[in-house]
């Protein structure tokens, strides 16, 4: 499926991007040269260890990266929603991917090819510091991460990243807390660094605890201080 | 190869024409390089190695190999792919963008006219 006609002036995501301080003529010329598809689930954006030739910005789904270690498991490392970008830093370092990205529900992507942004990135100042903007924030995420790992028990990781899912993907209806995202106790698991079974373990003991409920896979957020409490994080 | 749009065989001479404007890399993982109902972001020259080309049933109606040029027309016209193609692990491919084709048929109007003329 594709999406010939979007217009990136028009995009809903446009203040999120990296785009988002462009003039309109500059985003006419955008469009011109983008390519907007319909990513099924599961379908790749690309995969971990093939070559980049162009960058990818998510309209609206969610694209989980992940990466395969060399004992061969799937880690998530991180999930993109709309208005990120994903792909550029391999684009701009030269180097294969270093991780697949795949899409977690229907996900909206444009993709701009890496001539075009690195003619964009000479021309546009702007794109340049935001693309640099981006990379600090994801440097930054990655730092937390790293700490959380070597300084937190499985159950304040597990507190912390449904803290994280709510920033990204966190609804407020009645009082609770939706998140927007479906994940597998697998994938939760990948991205807190446990297995499957320790992390069931400690998710039951947060709906007993009265923190979180689910409703089919949908999680709620019930007591975010409560949350903040147990991944050790102060309010 | 039945709704395919156009997978060409170049010439040595054309793959030549080509190299000018990308340079060949090297896929080490299997992937899906075209999923049917998109639009094209690249067209792709294999140089060394396979892709498989299947329909909407996942059967397998095509096998390209090197000096195949995929996906160009589509790119061109602007069309959906009516196809997936899936490269195989060690398969290396020049690749071409949508910027870098625009820029061959501002520039090379009439070789492109002549490639795609050889359907």
């Amino acid at each position: 499926m594709n999406c010939k006609n979007d217009q990136c002036s028009g995009c809903q995501m446009r203040d999120l991007g990296i785009f988002c301080d462009l003039s309109e003529s500059a985003l006419n010329d955008l469009s011109e040269h983008k390519v907007s598809n319909i990513y099924k689930k599961g379908q790749t954006l690309f995969m971990q260890g093939n070559p980049p030739f162009g960058m990818y910005c998510i309209s609206s789904g969610i694209v989980k990266i992940t990466q395969v270690g060399s004992d061969g498991k799937e880690s998530i490392v991180r999930l993109a929603k709309p208005g990120d970008t994903v792909g550029h830093r391999s684009l701009f370092s030269e180097q294969s991917y270093k991780a697949t990205a795949t899409a977690v529900q229907e996900t909206k992507v444009c993709f701009y090819d890496k001539k075009y942004i690195q003619k964009l990135v000479k021309e546009q100042p702007t794109i340049a510091y935001n693309i640099i903007s981006r990379l600090g924030r994801d440097l930054g995420a990655a730092e937390q991460k790293l700490t959380s790992f070597s300084q937190k028990n499985v159950r304040e990781r597990l507190a912390e990243l449904l803290l994280i899912l709510k920033e990204g993907y966190g609804e407020k209806v009645d009082g609770r807390i939706k998140l927007n995202i479906k994940l597998t106790r697998e994938e939760m698991a990948s991205m807190i660094g446990t297995a499957s079974e320790t992390l069931i373990r400690f998710f039951t003991e947060l709906k007993n605890e009265g923190l979180i409920e689910q409703e089919g896979k949908i999680i709620f957020i019930l007591d975010e201080e409560k949350l903040l409490d147990f991944a050790n994080i102060p309010s | 190869m039945r709704n395919l749009a156009k997978i060409i065989q170049l010439s040595k001479e054309q793959q030549e024409f080509f190299s000018n404007f990308s340079e060949e890399h090297t896929y080490n993982t299997p992937a899906q390089i075209i999923y049917r109902g998109q639009i094209p972001h690249a067209a792709y020259i294999l140089t060394e190695g396979k892709v498989l080309i299947r329909d909407g049933q996942k059967k397998i109606i095509h096998e390209c190999t090197p000096g195949t040029i995929i996906g160009y027309y589509e790119l061109f016209h602007n069309a959906e792919f009516t196809y997936t193609a899936e490269i195989s692990a060690g398969s290396k491919v020049m690749i071409l963008g949508r910027f870098t084709v625009l820029d061959i048929q501002k520039k090379h109007p009439e070789d492109i006219r002549h490639l795609l003329e050889i359907q």
